[in-house]
């Protein structure tokens, strides 16, 4: 799941005493994928040749 | 066994959590007595040596992150205890869980979050006493996992 930076998740946590709360965490930190970014579809088919029939 | 009593063993008291909902979205449950958990990151390295280059250069890649720490669990009659299960099942099932290691207490605003999901790799239990059991382990990113790990802080 892509995160991105500045992004606040809520989530829950069950604590030790047996509370459930709710946490908003900060995202502040996130290593950035190398390279081009990728497609997301799938690249279209090559075309293909055809042969006229003589 | 029963979760080992905070501050009872070397007087550190770690937080670690964990779900087994992926995504970021679960509800985490903090493992009760985690010591010396620690974050392993480092960026993987090619040296750069070319023709016409006057020294090496390191070309740095991408993070590889790795949480290990120690569980403690306090040898009872109490059976295996509920902690202790669920990290050796998902030890020994290759289940892949989601951590949040924080610098202290989760709920506390301003705390420093770490998130990755991945796999239990080393599961390394002793009994080192006849009062306690240490289970070493180590996690890291599951490389099927698309959950980007990530730091994050504990705001209002």
């Amino acid at each position: 799941m892509a995160q991105q930076l500045g992004q606040i998740d809520e989530v829950k946590v069950n604590t030790l005493g047996g509370s459930t709360v709710t946490v908003k965490l900060r995202v502040v930190g996130l290593p950035k994928p190398s390279g081009p970014a990728q497609a997301a579809t799938a690249p279209a088919p090559e075309p293909v040749d055809t042969v006229d029939a003589e | 066994m029963t979760d080992a009593v905070a501050g009872s063993v070397l007087g550190d008291d770690c937080k670690l959590y964990y779900s087994a909902t992926l995504g970021g979205s679960g509800v985490l449950t903090e493992i009760p007595v985690i010591i010396d958990d620690t974050l392993a990151s480092e960026r993987r390295a090619v040296e750069s040596n070319c023709r016409g280059d006057a020294e090496i250069g390191e070309l740095i890649g991408k993070p590889k992150h790795t949480i290990s720490g120690t569980l403690l669990v306090k040898r009872d009659t109490a059976g295996v205890g509920a902690t202790f299960s669920a990290l050796r099942d998902a030890y020994v099932n290759g289940t892949i869980l989601h951590f949040a290691m924080a610098t202290g207490d989760i709920t506390h605003v301003g705390q420093y979050v770490f998130r990755l999901e991945g796999r239990l790799k080393r599961f390394e239990q002793s009994n080192p006493d006849n009062d306690t059991v240490k289970v070493s382990f180590e996690i890291t990113h599951a490389g099927e996992n698309t959950y980007a790990s990530n730091f994050s802080t504990v705001t209002a």
